[in-house]
């Protein structure tokens, strides 16, 4: 099994999901995340969505929105 | 819907204006002190995703809210003993703090009986929230198991706009599935404000450089400076980013460490100072510094700094500011490189 610095891959999130402001941000989110995920202080299994929202009051309705699918 | 396991949401509040040294990344890669096995810096992220690993094998499959600007130390004690609930994380502070942030009124078998948003210190304590000059406040933290992540699935969205903090947790109280763990001292740390933010990273003399040169031997205090060549004498208390803009050119935006981007109008001060009577241009209502155009391209790094320098005097000794060929906080990161 694949191990971390952050322990054993079970220990792990499945699934992680990171708001961004902007373009700007969700490239530099997505460089930094396959980063980790190279170095493994990411399991390669964990999912990771980057989601563009414009104000603080969209994150629950991109949460939801994201629950239904 | 895809089955959630467990699931990890970072999230933003706002735009953060007050960030602007980070907008091209997001808070979420701020850099701490520590460094990672691999001498890397360390980011809010990792610390995060470091600090939730004793917990990570106590709590039940949902999701798990956070923002990305707040790192909790969890240790193993905290355990979540009522299964099928919703648990949110405070802090207890000083009852003044109450009124900045969201506030729990809790009982005594650790549930949330009512939260409010920001309210005034009157309202709190009408209401019973603060008990020997403390209150619970908020700290962004919220965990939601499986079974009510798929009640949530039926609510139905109006114009499309739900706030966690706003709508959810109201909903969650009103329910009465609302449970509060309070964290001990020490565990908790909010990278809210560019101050907040200096204190955590600060050097001796209290600095923080980043992708910096610094060449001058007075060492000035409070200052946070970023892809700068410093060569000369800079004031104490302020923010300084030099940004390479698209037609290669640079220029430096100053603030004080104190300033409120966000602030609009007449309360919009620059280095403490108003700026009504310095602009040529009229400040309306909803102007706010974030807009106002203020700072001057140049054609080196070196110009660009003299150019910031030049408003810091011009403004603290009450001089005109001409209005040509100027740029807005806003449009700078919209242009730079």
């Amino acid at each position: 099994m694949q191990k971390n610095i952050y322990g054993k891959m079970e220990n792990n999130w499945d699934i992680i999901i990171i708001t961004v402001n902007n373009y700007k941000q969700k490239e530099f989110a997505k460089k930094e995340i396959l980063k980790r995920k190279k170095l493994k202080y990411i399991c390669k299994d964990t999912k990771v969505i980057i989601r563009v929202v414009k104000k603080g009051f969209e994150t629950g309705s991109a949460l939801i929105n994201l629950l239904k699918k | 819907m895809c089955m959630v396991k467990k699931c990890y949401i970072s999230h933003l509040l706002e735009n953060h204006k007050e960030h602007f040294t980070i907008f091209k990344k997001g808070k979420l890669w701020i850099t701490t002190k520590e460094k990672l096995k691999n001498g890397e810096d360390k980011t809010i992220f990792d610390e995060i995703l470091q600090n939730t690993k004793p917990i990570l094998n106590k709590i039940q499959e949902g999701i798990f809210i956070c923002c990305s600007d707040v790192v909790i130390k969890f240790n193993k004690e905290i355990d979540f003993k009522e299964k099928d609930r919703v648990y949110v994380f405070s802090n207890l502070v000083d009852k003044e703090f109450g009124t900045r942030h969201g506030a729990f009124k809790i009982s005594s078998n650790n549930k949330v009986t009512k939260v409010f948003q920001k309210e005034s210190l009157y309202t709190l304590e009408k209401n019973g929230f603060i008990k020997n000059g403390k209150i619970n406040i908020d700290t962004g933290m919220m965990l939601i198991p499986n079974n009510i992540i798929k009640k949530l699935k039926n609510i139905r969205i109006k114009n499309k706009k739900i706030g966690i903090y706003e709508d959810l947790t109201p909903i969650f109280c009103n329910k009465n599935i609302l449970n509060v763990i309070t964290l001990k001292k020490a565990t908790f740390t909010h990278y809210g404000s560019s101050k907040e933010i200096l204190n955590i990273k600060c050097d001796k003399n209290n600095n923080y450089f980043e992708n910096c040169e610094y060449n001058f031997p007075k060492i000035p205090k409070n200052v946070m400076a970023f892809n700068t060549n410093i060569d000369r004498k800079i004031p104490d208390n302020v923010i300084i980013y030099t940004a390479k803009l698209k037609q290669d050119k640079f220029i430096t935006i100053i603030v004080g460490i104190d300033d409120n981007i966000k602030a609009k109008g007449k309360e919009i001060k620059l280095f403490n100072k108003s700026l009504i009577e310095n602009l040529e241009v009229k400040i309306n209502s909803n102007l706010s510094l974030w807009k106002l155009k203020i700072y001057k391209p140049a054609k080196t790094k070196k110009e660009a700094l003299e150019n910031a320098l030049e408003l810091y005097y011009l403004t603290k000794f009450n001089q005109k500011i001409d209005s040509e060929n100027r740029l807005s906080i806003e449009e700078i990161l919209k242009k730079e490189k």
